[in-house]
């Protein structure tokens, strides 16, 4: 029928030779015959388009009435009263079956297990199937209360996760949810805008910087961001309100007694705040396995976050794992976290989607999360075992090699030639061969010493080369940064995009008086603040900070005088003196500053953040002694920190014939040998005093300066012969 | 206080897990693919009440037309007909989109708050679960309630992944076929829009145009202008007839007649400027109709597309649940993009 049926083509045909006659006919009445012929052609057309649809009429009926049968059979009640009857006649046969194969039967004893065994279940066999995984999710910045559709994304997210690896894998979640404990916390601009600085001045090294370079003001940085940098600052700055969040977390982990606990975001900071305070949430004494713990997008080792938790992040050690995924082109203030526990392991999840790159889906989805967490938790280790988590055993196989991971590991930078002839020194390549030799007498291996000089020591070659000392160090490992060069203090914007504080920082090779091109603690600090506190790690600076002061020395001076655009950050215009004096500005930490030990934190003027005195993490010091108390620990870690002179003096070069040294480096090379040729155990007090000694009879007026822990300084220098295992006792010498 | 469990206890619990291992043929409703799907044939679904809906009209308006050729008994009879074939198609639209509903709420049988009431508390847990009487076959496994629980959540998950799959199995082939259909009947859609508009709009438009252009050429051939080759004006009204002829694709030679005198050329010119005008209000509402075709076309094609992306996102839910992976589902925005651009081109081409 069809081959007989005309079709469309067949009437376009048609009709178009009738147009051609139309075309070219002159007469009228022949005219419209033509046009006739076309109408009737086209109401055939339409019949049998109609026809068509009319013919396909009863398979579409069919179609429906076999379609409305498939409702019937999808619709109604599960009948999971019959299931149940099913299984338990099943169960019956199964249990018949295994008792036959097994011997066990009606009223025999169970097999003996050891203690541990007996205080778990045993694990359940993967070949009997698994209860579902309880996923207890905390959100993170948004608006989480007023819509539910952001759950069911994260639902779906979790359980695709764990179906890559295991198809019957099966979830349960459940949400807390916290704005509105937001909603009603006091926030004002000013706040924000200070969190915002604080938030974003690490974040400059960590993805951020193309939206953040400088702080310019609220009104240039997305909206995402200002909501992030209001609600982790009403969070950080509000105890009651930190307080209310740590008890919605702690009820639902009670209610729902999950075994995972997934937080994004700011909800990472409320969860961690509530793990560390009450870690027995993170127990399950019953269980084989205790709670795992998941961070991402997470702002958590921030230092501005850093310091509400008394500058440090501690492990969690009760948690089964505690997995932290990390983007680094999330510009949502989050940051890499630098932990070397067990249990730990960072997941990197880089990827870029919208304006901040903080979706909390494409982390949980991120294909490095499906195949280390989600593996992880589809396949559960038997035990507490730490060897059953892939992505852990994987870090721990790269960083924790015993045999292979290097217990004492050195970074020696030495610049001479600086780009402007005037800066340019000539002692500091010398003083790192003659630094590389004591250590390497000292039983450093020369392949565990790196060297960078002149041009190749810019800014970010310092830097790469810190991630080379200091990533994955442990405890009682040895780490020994020296530096050699010049010295600078910086004036520097804060948070209402006015000066009011000065940087102590190192001078590179591209130094040019910015922060993308120094080496301050703002940066200096994220490498050592987080160390084990056992571990050893000591830096030493020949240089000085107060520099440029005097140009016209017979000696060669290890500072730079800034040029009069910086320069005059500092100074004002004085009408009574007519003169430019320097500006007071206020102290930082003044605390901290009044403490005795002010110069060595802040500097004579009490607006300075030192190298490597982690300022940027401290609280006012009664706050941060009652917060590292209540979140035990001991603050940020402190390096030991070996000083060519005190903050008002200067750092010279020293001729030896026709080499030229560091004045402080040759004595304290001199020192140390002497030590070890006398093979006396000497402490990091005694070495400075013994430099300090060797200056002065040299005729120098510079006094070399030591910061580090009480507990530390005393102690011998761990690589001198009998700095060994036993540490004399300790005494308290500085507060 | 440790528990330990009875042997027998344990086999039992043994043996409902192994059940629950022989029941997890399938996966959970892949519910990322299912609101693809169902955004999918939302968008088709309008799309094609708004064509089905015009057709009815064009098929009344059709049986009221005295230009039929057809007989009034015939007309009658192909408007039932066509009517009802035309409601057949709403139809079928209502059921595929029941299916959905019924998809989805089988979909939504994993909600995370009724699987945490179960968990939590199981015995009014059930009651979610409409089962009576299981309360006590709890009671008595007390010791493994716990355990039950979950199995109970389980085999309840399992058993509406079942359903689900059962349904997708059961529903994708018709759903498919009727999509078929709707795609077919699209290009007949388009045949009597296309037609009715030629007939009743274009085709007189394009007569009366024609007509003026023979009385143009009639005039001008057989009046023997003064100045046919120099007058400016005549030359700009042959230039301007020319491009009304390209509109209605008919060629025009101007073959000027000789020997009379040439007599009144300002009112013969006068008669060839009122023929150029009456036939450009023509040539311009012809035109103007084929632009209107043109954009229902345009309509028809994205409106396959649309189908035929709604085809694949359900065979694209089959396949999620089959081997548990996402799949892509996002492939339908540039259909359903396209859609509305020529949507808004089919409007404001009505309205030029």
């Amino acid at each position: 029928m069809s081959e007989t049926t005309p079709t469309r083509e067949y009437f376009e045909a048609a009709i178009a030779d009738l147009e051609q006659l139309a075309a070219a006919e002159t007469d009228a009445d022949r005219l419209r015959d033509i046009y006739s012929q076309i109408a009737r052609l086209r109401y055939a057309m339409i019949d049998e388009s109609f026809d068509q649809i009319v013919r396909r009429t009863s398979l579409l009926q069919s179609l429906v009435a076999e379609l409305r049968a498939a409702i019937a059979g999808a619709s109604g009640e599960p009948p999971l009263a019959g299931a149940i009857t099913k299984l338990n006649d099943l169960a019956t046969q199964v249990q018949g079956a295994i008792s036959a194969i097994s011997g066990i039967s009606r009223g025999m004893a169970p097999p003996k297990r050891g203690k541990r065994a007996a205080a778990a279940p045993a694990p359940r066999s993967r070949a009997l199937g698994k209860p579902p995984l309880r996923v207890l999710c905390v959100h993170g910045v948004g608006d989480h209360h007023t819509s539910l559709a952001w759950r069911g994304a994260w639902t779906d997210a979790i359980l695709a996760g764990l179906r890559t690896w295991d198809a019957a894998a099966t979830a349960i979640t459940d949400f807390v949810v916290y704005d509105d404990l937001f909603d009603t916390a006091d926030l004002n601009p000013g706040t924000v805008a200070s969190a915002i600085w604080k938030l974003g001045t690490s974040g400059v090294w960590h993805g951020i910087g193309d939206l953040f370079r400088r702080p310019r003001g609220l009104m240039d940085i997305p909206t995402e961001l200002r909501w992030t940098a209001g609600m982790v600052a009403q969070w950080g700055e509000d105890a009651d309100l930190r307080a209310e969040s740590r008890g919605r977390v702690t009820d639902a982990i009670v209610k729902f007694k999950p075994d995972v606990i997934a937080a994004h975001s700011l909800g990472s900071l409320i969860a961690y705040d509530t793990l560390r305070l009450n870690p027995v949430l993170l127990q399950r004494p019953r269980e084989a396995r205790n709670r795992t713990f998941i961070t991402f997008g997470s702002q958590i080792a921030n230092p501005f976050v850093r310091s509400t938790f008394a500058g440090r992040i501690e492990p969690l050690k009760d948690a089964q794992n505690w997995y932290h995924l990390f983007n680094p082109n999330d510009r949502a203030f989050a940051q890499d976290l630098r932990l070397t526990d067990p249990n730990f392991v960072e997941v990197g999840a880089e990827f870029k989607e919208g304006v901040i790159n903080h979706d909390a889906i494409r982390y949980l989805a991120h294909p490095n999360v499906v195949s280390t967490v989600w593996y992880d938790l589809a396949n559960p280790a038997p035990s507490r075992a730490i060897g059953g988590s892939r992505a852990i055993s994987r870090t721990h196989a790269a960083f924790s090699t015993v045999a292979e991971r290097p217990k004492k590991r050195a970074l020696l930078i030495g610049i001479n030639e600086y780009p402007d002839p005037a800066n340019r020194l000539d002692g500091c390549v010398n003083d790192v061969f003659r630094i590389s030799a004591a250590l390497q007498e000292s039983g450093f291996a020369p392949e565990d010493i790196r060297t960078v000089f002149d041009d190749r020591a810019t800014a970010a070659g310092i830097l790469e080369r810190l991630h080379w000392l200091l990533d994955g160090v442990c405890p009682d490992d040895i780490r020994f940064l020296y530096y050699s060069g010049h010295g600078a203090q910086m004036p520097a914007y804060g948070a209402r995009d006015r000066v009011d504080h000065v940087n102590e920082c190192l001078v590179p090779y591209d130094f040019d008086w910015t922060p993308e091109h120094a080496i301050m603690d703002t940066q200096f600090y994220d490498f050592y603040s987080q160390l084990p506190y056992k571990s050893h790690f000591i830096a030493a600076f020949d240089c000085c900070h107060s520099g440029g002061m005097t140009r016209s020395s017979a000696h060669k001076v290890r500072g730079i005088t800034p040029p009069d655009d910086v320069r005059h950050r500092m100074l004002r215009w004085d009408w009574v003196s007519q003169m430019w004096v320097e500006r007071d500005l206020t102290k930082v930490n003044p605390d901290l500053a009044e403490t005795n030990r002010d110069d060595d934190y802040t500097g004579k003027s009490r607006v300075e953040m030192r190298l490597g005195r982690a300022n940027f993490l401290r609280l006012p010091k009664a706050e941060q002694r009652t917060r590292q108390k209540k979140y035990g620990h001991k603050g940020p870690y402190m390096p030991v920190l070996i000083q060519a002179c005190q903050a008002d003096q200067l750092s010279y070069e020293y001729r030896d014939g026709v080499t030229s040294y560091g004045a402080f480096t040759f004595a304290l090379t001199t020192a140390l040998s002497t030590a070890r040729k006398q093979h006396r155990s000497i402490s990091w007090e005694t070495l400075v005093a013994d430099t300090a000694g060797v200056l002065k009879d040299n005729k120098y007026d510079q006094s070399p300066n030591l910061v580090g822990p009480s507990e530390v300084i005393d102690d011998p220098i761990p690589w001198l012969p009998g700095a060994s295992k036993s540490r004399p006792a300790r005494k308290k010498v500085k507060a | 206080m440790k528990y330990t469990p009875l042997p027998s206890l344990r086999t039992g619990r043994i043996g409902i897990l192994l059940l629950l291992c022989s029941i997890c043929g399938c996966s959970s409703p892949p519910r990322a693919e299912l609101s693809a799907y169902k955004t999918q044939f939302e968008t088709a679904k309008t799309t094609a009440e708004d064509l089905i809906l015009s057709t009815k009209n064009a098929a009344e308006a059709l049986a009221d037309d005295p230009s039929n050729p057809a007989s009034v008994t015939d007309r009658t009879r192909q408007l039932k007909e066509r009517l009802d074939a035309l409601d057949a198609r709403l139809e079928a639209l209502q059921v595929v989109a029941q299916y959905n509903d019924a998809l989805a709420r089988l979909a939504s049988g994993e909600d995370p708050a009724a699987v945490k009431a179960s968990l939590d508390n199981f015995a009014s847990g059930l009651a979610s679960f409409n089962i009576k009487g299981l309360s006590k076959l709890v009671a008595d496994v007390a010791p493994y309630g716990n355990v039950f629980a979950s199995a109970v959540t389980l085999v309840d998950n399992l058993i509406q992944a079942k359903r689900f799959a059962a349904a997708i199995e059961a529903g994708e082939k018709p759903v498919l076929a009727i999509l078929d259909i709707l795609s077919q009947d699209a290009d007949n859609f388009f045949n009597i829009a296309k037609a009715r508009l030629q007939l009743l709009q274009a085709d007189p438009q394009k007569q009366e145009a024609q007509l003026l252009a023979n009385r143009f050429a009639t005039l001008a051939n057989a009046h023997p202008f003064s100045e046919a080759t120099l007058s400016p004006r005549f030359k700009s009204l042959l230039a301007a007839h020319g491009k009304l002829r390209q509109g209605i694709s008919q060629p025009f030679a101007h073959n000027p007649a000789a020997g009379a005198a040439p007599n009144q050329d300002d009112l013969a010119l006068e008669s060839l400027a009122t023929i150029n005008d009456q036939m450009q209000s023509h040539v311009t509402a012809y035109n103007t109709i084929l632009a209107q075709i043109d954009a229902q076309a345009a309509v028809i094609k994205q409106y396959k597309n649309v189908l035929a992306s709604t085809q694949r996102a359900l065979t694209q839910v089959r396949i999620a649940l089959k081997s548990g992976r996402s799949a892509a589902v996002m492939g339908f925005i540039n259909d359903v993009y396209n859609l509305r651009q020529a949507y808004l081109a089919a409007r404001e081409a009505k309205t030029k």
